[in-house]
């Protein structure tokens, strides 16, 4: 029974373990070409990822679980576009069709965003203390993922 | 490090069982006149005025620092830019955080039938 356990458990590490490079390599495909965003990144991906199947299997409860996919989606979306644009006005060269794109984007993502939460509000009615935590678990993998970093420098330095 | 754990969850448990209190108080909630509705409206609207200034503010001067920095000292950009985009995405969550309870107090307030 232990081997069986520990098996899955192997497996479904190594399955992780796989997701994570596809999903690493496609975001250097898409210019994230520093390893500590990509890595940020892809553990918000991977997260999202998880609850999506979560949201779908517990949906009968009521609007908690759907109103945590939305909001932890919508998050994602924030944090992907927020990463990227940094790292074009950072990294690429400027000029002015650059300038007026980045206005765009930068806006039209404010503004999907602010229409997507008024209508899960308004509309949905959905509960919003599921839905702030939707919000919030970018923040919660920024921590992970910070006390991760502490955890290896301390390890490397010991 | 116990200590700070501690902390932590002292903080969590008093944020659940206020939350849990503040949602209970919902269903006996009165009912708001004219002038308690106008209040909630200027409420909101200066709750959404303060944050934005306050997020603006602070990603402004995040920004700038970090372009100084990466100008400064071009090969420590990338490190920059990490900080740069933690920073953001806290502040920019504090505003989103701030939108969701201006549309409820505008849109979905429970004080109101």
């Amino acid at each position: 029974m232990q081997n069986l356990v520990s098996k899955m458990m192997n497996g479904m590490l190594s399955r992780a373990g796989a997701l994570n490079h596809s999903v690493e390599s496609r975001l250097y495909r898409q210019g994230f070409t520093q390893p500590a965003v990509r890595r940020l990144i892809a553990w918000q991906i991977l997260l999202t990822l998880a609850v999506l199947p979560a949201g779908a299997l517990f949906f009968w409860i009521g609007l908690w679980p759907l109103a945590f996919v939305a909001g932890s989606l919508l998050a994602t979306f924030n944090f992907y576009f927020l990463a990227r644009s940094i790292q074009q006005i950072l990294y690429v060269k400027y000029d002015r069709q650059l300038l007026v794109s980045m206005l765009f984007r930068f806006y039209g993502r404010l503004g999907i965003t602010a229409v997507a939460l008024f209508l899960l509000i308004v509309w949905c009615r959905v509960p919003v203390v599921a839905l702030v935590a939707g919000l919030s678990t970018v923040v919660a993998t920024i921590v992970v993922w910070g006390g991760a970093r502490l955890f290896e420098q301390n390890a490397k330095e010991a | 490090m116990r200590k700070t754990l501690f902390i932590v969850l002292n903080t969590m448990a008093l944020l659940l069982v206020g939350a849990a209190a503040a949602f209970a108080q919902e269903h006996g909630a009165p009912m708001l006149d004219a002038s308690g509705l106008g209040l909630t409206c200027f409420a909101a609207a200066i709750g959404m005025a303060i944050a934005a200034a306050g997020c603006g503010i602070g990603q402004g001067m995040g920004l700038k620092a970090a372009c100084d920095g990466t100008a400064r000292n071009p090969e420590a950009g990338g490190k920059i830019m990490v900080t740069l985009i933690l920073g953001l995405a806290f502040v920019e969550s504090l505003a989103i955080y701030a939108l969701v309870v201006n549309l409820i107090l505008l849109v979905a307030n429970p004080f109101v039938g």
